[in-house]
């Protein structure tokens, strides 16, 4: 007996999980865009997209319940609402920290020293992860989901060679303290969105196989 | 079925089994009875005998366990009994077996007694007296005998239960074998069941029917393809679960996707915002419509709804990508054109304005007044230049066909050095000039414009004291007209683009040098009316070639 009410709504998790993923790119593309064209008026749109986010967070999260509950589902259909359930977390973290991107860019978009061209690489990095890691869930990709995995160092040394630029430009007293702090937040935000990337990458990597990378390397 | 056939068979033995022990146990009990009777009765006769003989006095001797003999007089009551007291027992002549040995001479019957576990078994004979003796014998009943036999029959059942089921499982199997392994693809084939024929036939005649169909719409999908195939649009049809029927290779290319995407969800291939936005749109509206960019290029995707008018209800959406680059691109340089056409002619106006205002309020010296009168002069003329030049370049893109006639290419290469000496004088240019005598068949006024405008370029942006060569030849395959100069040159990144209205490698407008920034513009669209190839090799700081090859069959003579 095929379960088609079943069947139905795990197409509809599938949809839900594309839109949510559609929303943190654009919340993330927005933030970039603004941050290389220093157009502030683009922040209001990534507040939108992260009141957005909540929304389908918790129409999925809710979905995956009725959906555990009452069709009970086993094997693969229990591994993709599992990993739905915690992808929806990270999913909404991305979008969190894009809204607090986009606040703090009104503050630092006056400013263009040789830190803001490495700011702007480290959006662009994490723009490319975040669209990877949705990609390998929407195609089913396990190689691109590896790599996602992979490019995270990128975004990482990214970061810490950032960290010496502002420290270095501190010393020399180039750039104020609120700028250097804020600077330097933006930097951590676009790494824990280059880490949150790497969760839904592995959550997909778990769908696909059955395994999960932390279990593996126990 | 299997299970059918088996539980069928099953039954049917079980049944079979019960009804047989049943059967038996009755026949066996009526012939043990039948028996005991046949004993019953030999013994009472002898024993009606023996009291014959003996009288009373037989029963002194009498003893036995198994028996009980009584003795019934002629009216029924009874004489003695050898287990009761016979002047206590009632009047036997209504009993059965006596009425009818009283009768016939014999008589037996069966009665249960209070317990329904025991009966008793009567036999009496009349003696010549006519008395009767009576034998009584008390036995297991049939019933007692079954509750006896049930713990065997049970133990025989539920072996004959097993031995039934494994033959009842062997007996569906082989009749069911038959039926699975039919080959459905050739039905015909089979060797089975007579019964099942005419459904072998009807599956064939389907297969066929089935196969047929199959082909036709193969065929149909396959001419379906290569028209979609072909177009430049890209074109999805997705059904009303937004899952992707049908998508043609421009679309799978401009997303990026594989034709493996059928049958998935259309957001597997693109999610954007506006994409879904989009779907939503169609959704209630029926229509809907958005530019997008992707790799460079400007798209325009309509979604329609696709409605099935018999049975009003929607059936899916159709999806068209066109690709309108171009058409922004022609409107973005029409919209630049005007602006820069404003732009032109308001500043050759404005300082006429200002200088008029200057002199009208007699603010200006007697001894200036002279050279603000030049100015006003030569920016009207500018103005007039570049109105002409405007309204050649506006019949170019007007006309199509313009009258052909002989062109002496001689002649119009002198007019042109006539026209361009005085300004090559002021920049103290030299003209150089090498044309054979060649006429074709063409419009003098548009040859005329293409090498006034490329000498006239030459001398406008050269140096001073550099020179402006013309060549007219004729080639192998072209009629090359040629004008090298050895001016400041184009840089290669603004080759491409001179040829654009308005563009000037001096993109501050200044007209020092005088142009309009039309000329080249002209070239170009008047070299397109008449079918010649024009062709720029330029140096920056060395020089310029325009080249402009009419094709040989103008040529006249």
């Amino acid at each position: 007996m095929t379960r088609i009410k079943f069947t139905e709504q795990l197409s509809d998790l599938n949809n839900e999980m594309i839109q949510m993923g559609s929303l943190c790119e654009s919340a993330i593309d927005t933030c970039v865009d603004a941050l290389l064209n220093s157009d502030v008026s683009m922040v209001k749109v990534v507040s939108q997209r992260e009141r957005e986010i909540d929304e389908k967070e918790s129409e999925i999260t809710a979905l995956c319940m009725k959906m555990l509950l009452h069709q009970q589902p086993v094997a693969s259909d229990l591994r993709q609402i599992s990993a739905a359930l915690k992808m929806v977390t990270d999913l909404e973290r991305i979008g969190d920290q894009a809204d607090d991107i986009g606040e703090m860019i009104a503050y630092t978009a006056d400013h263009k020293h040789g830190e803001y061209s490495l700011i702007q690489k480290m959006g662009l990095a994490t723009k490319k992860m975040v669209r990877d890691s949705i990609d390998a869930f929407v195609k089913q990709d396990e190689k691109l989901a590896c790599d996602v995995i992979k490019y995270d160092d990128v975004v990482d040394d990214l970061f810490i060679s950032l960290k010496k630029v502002v420290i270095e430009a501190i010393n020399k007293k180039e750039i104020d303290g609120e700028y250097a702090s804020d600077l330097l937040m933006i930097a951590k935000y676009f790494e824990r969105i280059g880490d949150h990337a790497v969760n839904v990458a592995e959550w997909v990597e778990y769908s696909i196989t059955g395994v999960h990378r932390r279990d593996e390397q126990e | 079925m299997n299970k059918t056939i088996f539980r069928a068979v099953l039954l049917s033995c079980c049944i079979v089994m019960v009804f047989s022990l049943v059967f038996t146990l009755f026949f066996l009990n009526s012939y043990f009875t039948g028996m005991e009777f046949a004993t019953l009765q030999a013994q009472a006769e002898l024993t009606g005998e023996a009291v014959e003989k003996a009288g009373t006095t037989f029963f002194d001797d009498f003893d036995s366990d198994v028996y009980r003999v009584t003795w019934v007089a002629e009216d029924g009551t009874v004489i003695y009994d050898t287990a009761a007291n016979a002047a206590e027992m009632d009047n036997h002549a209504s009993r059965q077996e006596i009425m009818d040995a009283m009768q016939f001479g014999y008589g037996q019957s069966r009665r249960l007694s209070d317990t329904i576990a025991e009966e008793t078994l009567y036999s009496a004979v009349r003696l010549d007296d006519g008395s009767v003796v009576r034998l009584s014998l008390t036995q297991h009943s049939v019933f007692r005998l079954t509750l006896g036999v049930i713990p065997y029959m049970i133990a025989v059942l539920a072996l004959a239960f097993i031995l039934c089921m494994f033959i009842s499982k062997w007996i569906s199997r082989r009749i069911i074998e038959p039926l699975n392994n039919l080959d459905l693809d050739n039905p015909l084939d089979n060797e089975t069941y007579e019964e099942i024929s005419p459904l072998l036939v009807r599956i064939d005649n389907q297969n066929r029917q089935i196969a047929k169909q199959i082909d036709t719409i193969r065929y149909r999908q396959k001419e379906f393809n290569a028209i979609t195939d072909n177009m430049r649009e890209g074109m999805i049809i997705l059904n009303n679960a937004d899952l992707i029927v049908s998508i043609n290779s421009s679309a799978v290319k401009l997303f990026g996707g594989s034709q493996a995407v059928v049958g998935k969800n259309i957001l597997v291939l693109e999610r954007s915002l506006e994409f879904m936005n989009a779907l939503d749109e169609v959704k209630k509206n029926g229509r809907s419509e958005y530019f997008f960019e992707r790799n460079g290029f400007v798209n325009r995707l309509i979604a329609n709804r696709i409605h099935d008018e018999k049975n009003n209800k929607t059936i899916g959406t159709c999806i068209l990508i066109v690709d309108e680059t171009e058409k922004v691109l022609s409107e973005g340089m029409r919209r630049e054109f005007s602006a820069n056409v404003s732009h032109e002619l308001k500043t050759p106006l404005h300082s006429i304005l200002a200088a008029s205002e200057l002199l009208m309020n007699n603010l200006v010296k007697e001894e200036d007044k002279s050279s603000f009168i030049n100015r006003i002069h030569s920016e009207a003329e500018h103005l007039v230049t570049l109105v002409e030049d405007i309204i050649r370049l506006s019949q170019l893109d007007e006309t199509k066909e313009f009258p052909k006639e002989s062109v002496d290419l001689a002649e119009i290469a002198s007019s042109v050095f006539d026209a361009l000496s005085k300004s090559a004088d002021e920049k103290h240019v030299t003209l150089k000039k090498d044309v054979d005598d060649i006429k074709i068949n063409s419009v003098p006024r548009l040859v005329y414009e293409i090498i006034f405008n490329l000498c006239d370029n030459a001398v406008r942006y050269n140096r001073e004291g550099g020179y402006v060569e013309l060549s007219i030849k004729k080639g192998p395959d072209a009629i090359a007209i040629s004008v090298r100069d050895n001016g400041i040159g184009i840089p290669a990144e603004h080759q491409a683009r001179i040829f654009e209205r308005f563009y000037r490698v001096d993109t501050s407008h200044s007209r020092s040098t005088g142009g309009t920034g039309l000329g080249l513009s002209i070239v170009k669209h008047a070299a397109l009316v008449l079918n010649a190839q024009v062709k720029l090799t330029s140096r920056e700081g060395e020089g310029s070639v325009f080249i402009v090859s009419f094709p040989l069959d103008c040529l006249i003579g």
